[in-house]
């Protein structure tokens, strides 16, 4: 039986934004861990720091320090592919188009971080699925995009004398970046990919990860048409709904330290990945012959998935509706299970929430639906991806599902099932 | 008579002297840093990804290059790229990486315009990106890098062009460019070099009281001082020479100890702003003091950022015979 995980990263720091540090820290403060942390010893001392002191954001940073700042794509993977004892796992790795979010641009350029990983995809064309990250920005049209991508879909990469693959199995989006899944130029991409099955992988954690830093643009950008409904998106909701509203709150200690936009956009960016703004484009597929495979990752967050399984409340959200993102994502899957899927990457490094996923397996909807990842290389400050993945892996495997068992299920079935498609028969 | 002859200038030998051995010795401190980090590397890593960032068609190419297995299997450490990169072996790297890239590769099929006729593969895919990139100043280097070759390469009696002439005249166009910026780029390292001994003279002077002022006075008034520090230069005139031997550098530290000990020079922690008793009761009533040993550190700092050599090369003028 194959194995994959179905949620991973592995590009370094060269690939991310130059500022990418800012997003986390005082701009002084960033300055000088960048340039302290070019030595091991400065890095070691900074991911311990990070880690105690940095809340979730901060653990994620240190992660990068860790991992990141390797030589490149290959180190990266090659560490992440050392750590499961399965030499077969197949791992879907996502790039991401981080250019436009507020803190420059990176220093690879993206299709820089594209070659990188086609490289690698070279070396490891029998472990390795990669996902291409895309973002409205990152083309002039929707045309000249949905170009762009089949192009690079279709373009087969010489593994040997005697075999070539596809270098492309999927998708990637991150919305908090900047923009709605409904976003008119991503229309014509996302008709390509339901027409040939390509899945596409949607950032989908509140308040997790990162956001675009750039505060007049996100807040400009809150309520734009859904192309799919032909109307703005505040409507959608029902005539004369309050538009989506930028958070304007203050930090008296996060203004001090020129912290407080971050804080703010951090949270602002949430409406972007908020599950209910796919309802229009999951009602537009579901019309047609073929739906669009979406995959809302990481089920909401930790956070949601435990307060939805304790029935608390959420408190308020920054979204359009006022509910738990993870029983958000239950309801579209529910509502459209041809398209919807959720991973548990980040997740399930919070062991409590294991007892969740299993309750929620037992669902005869949702457990054809669930998929197995990590999130590598950002958890490593949290578990590491060998206890992450061997924990939760005899965890599952102890929970029966008639004739298999959630790991098969999670790890194997529904992850093929949703990868399936013309560049990965 | 030469210029340590006579009197008045002998003092002022005494400080280039001093000078020149302190500006020895930040310049070891700088080298083992510069060792320990493989800082020249990683300038030269960082200068190539400035330079071959193509914004235009959103890729660097120096990262396709440092990626490659040629350029990456020279460093023996991942934060420790190599700085000896030679031309021939950066150009052949370039002309892969460009026409193997993805984003080459894909824009092949699409491409409208008429097909090339090389049999080289990899020429055939190094004229395609020059033609289906977007125009750059990167880019417009590979065109003329590109066009260059064709117009020098023969041609048979059947107009075919020499593919092989082609591809040594594209690689020695690439291989003329990277020496010109490993030139430009050995400059550029001194001038940071410069930069990094100015600040690292001021802060070893503030630590061990390298104060030129205090030093100056000194030398005025200790003709016994000056000549023992003459008397140092005559018998180890070899110090900023580029032949030093190992074991005369590892010696410089207990040398410079053994020579501040017998002239008695107001140099070393104990005579620091921070052991000095003294200065610190006269400093609390006369800032102009504070201000003084300032500029005598900053002097001093000044006096690094020179390097030894320049020194050295002084003193040999100043004291040669005519």
């Amino acid at each position: 039986m194959q194995f994959y995980n179905v949620h991973s990263h592995i590009f370094n720091i060269r690939n991310a934004p130059k500022n990418f540090l800012n997003l986390f820290l005082p701009d002084f403060a960033a300055s000088l861990v960048d340039r302290i942390t070019n030595t091991d010893a400065g890095s070691n001392m900074f991911q311990m720091l990070l880690s105690r002191f940095g809340g979730n954001l901060g653990k994620r940073y240190a992660s990068f320090l860790q991992v990141g700042k390797s030589r490149n794509q290959r180190e990266i993977f090659e560490n992440l592919k050392n750590q499961y004892d399965d030499p077969h796992l197949e791992i879907v790795a996502l790039t991401m188009y981080m250019e436009k979010c507020g803190a420059g641009p990176s220093e690879t350029g993206y299709e820089g971080q594209l070659e990188g990983i086609v490289e690698v995809k070279k070396e490891n064309p029998d472990n390795l699925l990669v996902f291409l990250g895309i973002d409205p920005r990152w083309k002039n049209t929707g045309k000249e995009l949905k170009d762009t991508v089949e192009r690079y879909f279709e373009t087969k990469i010489q593994v040997s004398a005697e075999r070539s693959v596809y270098p492309f199995v999927g998708l990637k989006i991150y919305p908090s970046l900047g923009f709605y899944a409904f976003d008119e130029k991503l229309k014509e991409t996302f008709e390509w990919a339901a027409e040939n099955g390509v899945p596409v992988l949607s950032h989908c954690s509140y308040l997790g990860g990162i956001y675009n830093n750039d505060t007049d643009f996100v807040n400009g950008s809150l309520n734009p048409i859904d192309v799919y409904e032909g109307k703005k998106y505040a409507d959608t909701f029902g005539d004369g709904t309050q538009p989506p509203s930028p958070d304007k709150s203050t930090n008296v200690f996060k203004w001090i330290f020129g912290q407080n936009d971050n804080k703010r956009n951090l949270n602002t960016c949430s409406y972007f990945l908020e599950p209910a703004s796919y309802r229009s484009i999951l009602e537009h597929f579901a019309d047609k012959e073929k739906p669009l495979k979406i995959c809302l990752a990481h089920y909401g967050g930790d956070n949601h998935v435990l307060e939805e399984s304790e029935g608390k409340s959420p408190g308020k959200l920054y979204g359009m509706i006022q509910k738990n993102w993870c029983a958000q994502i239950k309801e579209l899957i529910y509502k459209y299970p041809d398209s919807v899927y959720t991973d548990i990457a980040y997740t399930v490094g919070n062991r409590a929430t294991h007892c969740a996923f299993f309750k929620d397996m037992k669902d005869p909807v949702l457990q054809n639906r669930l998929m197995f990842g990590t999130d590598f290389f950002l958890t490593e400050q949290i578990i590491p991806e060998k206890a992450d993945y061997n924990t939760f892996k005899t965890a599952a495997m102890n929970q029966p599902i008639g004739n298999t068992n959630v790991w098969e299920m999670m790890a194997s079935k529904n992850t093929r099932s949703f990868l399936t498609s013309k560049y990965y028969p | 008579m030469t210029l340590p002859d006579i009197p008045i200038l002998s003092t002022a030998i005494a400080i280039v002297i001093s000078w020149a051995l302190y500006a020895l010795f930040c310049s070891y401190i700088l080298e083992a840093w510069v060792q320990i980090k493989a800082d020249r590397g990683r300038f030269m890593k960082n200068y190539m990804y400035q330079q071959l960032m193509d914004n235009v068609n959103g890729i660097n190419w120096a990262d396709g290059i440092y990626s490659h297995g040629t350029i990456d299997l020279l460093s023996r450490d991942p934060k420790k790229p190599s700085n000896d990169i030679s031309p021939k072996l950066f150009a052949e790297t370039l002309i892969e990486v460009v026409g193997s890239s993805h984003l080459v590769q894909s824009g092949i099929v699409s491409f409208k315009g008429p097909p090339t006729a090389y049999q080289s593969p990899l020429l055939r895919s190094f004229k395609y990106a020059t033609l289906i990139l977007n125009t750059s100043d990167v880019i417009s280097l590979f065109r003329q890098g590109m066009n260059s070759a064709e117009v020098k390469a023969s041609k048979d009696i059947n107009g075919n062009i020499n593919e092989a002439e082609i591809h040594n005249y594209l690689v020695g166009y690439f291989e003329n460019w990277f020496t010109e910026f490993t030139q430009r780029l050995t400059l550029w390292y001194k001038k940071k070099t410069r930069e990094t001994l100015f600040y690292l003279g001021t802060i070893v002077a503030i630590f061990i009281n390298v104060d030129s002022l205090q030093l100056f006075d000194f030398y005025n008034n200790s003709p016994t001082a000056v000549a023992g520090v003459t008397r140092f230069y005559k018998a180890n005139p070899n110090w900023g020479s580029d032949t030093v031997s190992n074991t005369q550098l590892n010696l410089l530290a207990s040398t410079l100890d053994s020579l501040v000990k017998e002239t008695k020079l107001p140099v070393g922690f104990q005579h620091s702003v921070f052991k000095d008793k003294t200065f610190q009761q006269h400093v609390k009533s006369n800032w102009w003091l504070g201000a003084l040993k300032f500029l005598g550190i900053l002097i001093s700092g000044f006096a690094a950022s020179f390097g030894a050599p320049f020194w050295f090369d002084l003193l040999k003028k100043a004291t040669s015979k005519p």
